[in-house]
């Protein structure tokens, strides 16, 4: 890329764009194709993500030679994502999914709620078990505020592997990669410890099973 | 609140941040769906992205296989010739599509059909008439194309038809140029 960014004059520079297209086109178009609805939407998003890479002398691409924390490639993916998603919102608008979201967070919500009620024997907390019982729906409202205190307590890694895993529904082979564990066993392990402990917190806010 | 840069974005992805950082960038990436949804979006792609496969020997193999093809030059070989264990770093290329029908004689001609492409985008299919003339063209995502209705062809006569796949950015790989007729009806 130096060629590319030191090129002194407009043949330099363009010998050295070819290069530069050679070794990361396929990521580009890659990267393109996921997001794009159709083969013409993903051509129009490749053309545009060139574009802007070009644009104002190779601005964007200077900027990773002033942070190199990571590697270039995945730098690239991650730029040229947001640039495909710029010009698809700007073509298409933004999905409009943000209500159908809050249903979404509460059913998994639950799900995580079903999950540790289960663990504690206390499945019968459950929102489905406590909609004809006022002193169950009680005992329910107790659990997912203990549940929100419980979470609250968690260091940040856990709750993204949390929100990851039961929000996000991502298995455990793609968290390791998100979060850098060195095996899905790993996350499976990490999952069971900090369910284990939001169990024993809901114990000791007295969240000890069905009975009142 | 901010939203995760990509630089940060990218080190995370790529374990290059110091425990501070990192922290901070995970209890974001837990609040934030936006950020959090980058994080999963740009995993994906990266792992999921397309290699070049390259044949990589050790130096140890090398001198291998040169010493047995310079004992092999010793004696005369009667079957066909062996190449080195040595191979230029290759590119990997897409299979070509196949065509499947129609070809030869034919009693019906209307749906072609041919072999599907890894990770082709779309097929380019063009019919000749015996002088070349091309008589049809049509792109398609499917690996089967319909004549329409308006395009008779005329039997015993001879056609030729080929079928290109896009596997990349102006790149197509072609199949065979195969040829069929469709047989005279009886009179």
């Amino acid at each position: 890329m130096s060629r590319l960014l030191d090129a002194a004059d407009s043949t330099a520079r363009e010998v050295a764009w070819k290069a530069f297209l050679e070794t990361h086109s396929r990521l580009l178009l890659h990267t393109a194709r996921k997001l794009g609805r159709d083969y013409d939407a993903t051509m129009d998003a490749y053309a545009y993500l060139l574009n802007q890479l070009r644009r104002d002398d190779f601005r964007r691409l200077r900027a990773y030679v002033s942070d190199d924390r990571s590697k270039f490639t995945t730098w690239l993916v991650v730029v040229a994502r947001r640039l495909c998603l710029d010009h698809f919102r700007e073509r298409y608008g933004r999905p409009t999914d943000a209500r159908a979201r809050g249903g979404e967070t509460r059913l998994v919500r639950r799900q995580l709620v079903d999950l540790l009620a289960e663990k504690l024997d206390a499945s019968s907390l459950t929102a489905h078990a406590t909609a004809d019982n006022p002193e169950m729906r009680l005992r329910a409202d107790e659990l997912n505020r203990a549940l929100t205190a419980a979470l609250g307590a968690l260091e940040a890694r856990e709750r993204l592997l949390l929100k990851l895993r039961f929000e996000d529904g991502l298995p455990a082979r793609e968290i390791a990669g998100i979060m850098g564990f060195a095996t899905p066993f790993h996350v499976y392990r990490r999952l069971n410890t900090v369910l284990g402990r939001l169990q024993a917190a809901l114990r000791q806010r007295g969240i000890e099973g069905p009975e009142p | 609140m901010r939203h995760l840069e990509s630089g940060e974005v990218a080190a995370y992805l790529d374990n290059a941040l110091a425990p501070a950082d990192r922290s901070r960038i995970e209890a974001h990436a837990g609040e934030c769906d936006e950020c959090r949804a980058e994080l999963i979006e740009a995993e994906w792609l990266l792992s999921t992205r397309p290699r070049v496969r390259r044949w990589y020997v050790p130096a140890g193999a090398v001198a291998a296989a040169a010493a047995v093809i310079l004992l092999l030059w010793a004696r005369p070989v009667s079957g066909p010739a062996r190449s080195s264990g040595y191979r230029e770093p290759v590119v990997t290329t897409s299979v070509a599509p196949a065509i499947v029908a129609p070809r030869g004689t034919a009693t019906a001609a209307r749906l072609l059909v041919w072999t599907a492409v890894p990770s082709a985008d779309r097929y380019r299919l063009t019919l000749f008439d015996e002088t070349g003339s091309v008589v049809w063209e049509t792109q398609t995502t499917d690996t089967t194309a319909l004549l329409p209705d308006s395009m008779r062809l005329r039997p015993g006569t001879n056609y030729l038809w080929k079928v290109e796949a896009q596997t990349g950015w102006n790149r197509w790989v072609a199949s065979d140029l195969v040829e069929f007729s469709l047989v005279p009806p009886r009179p």
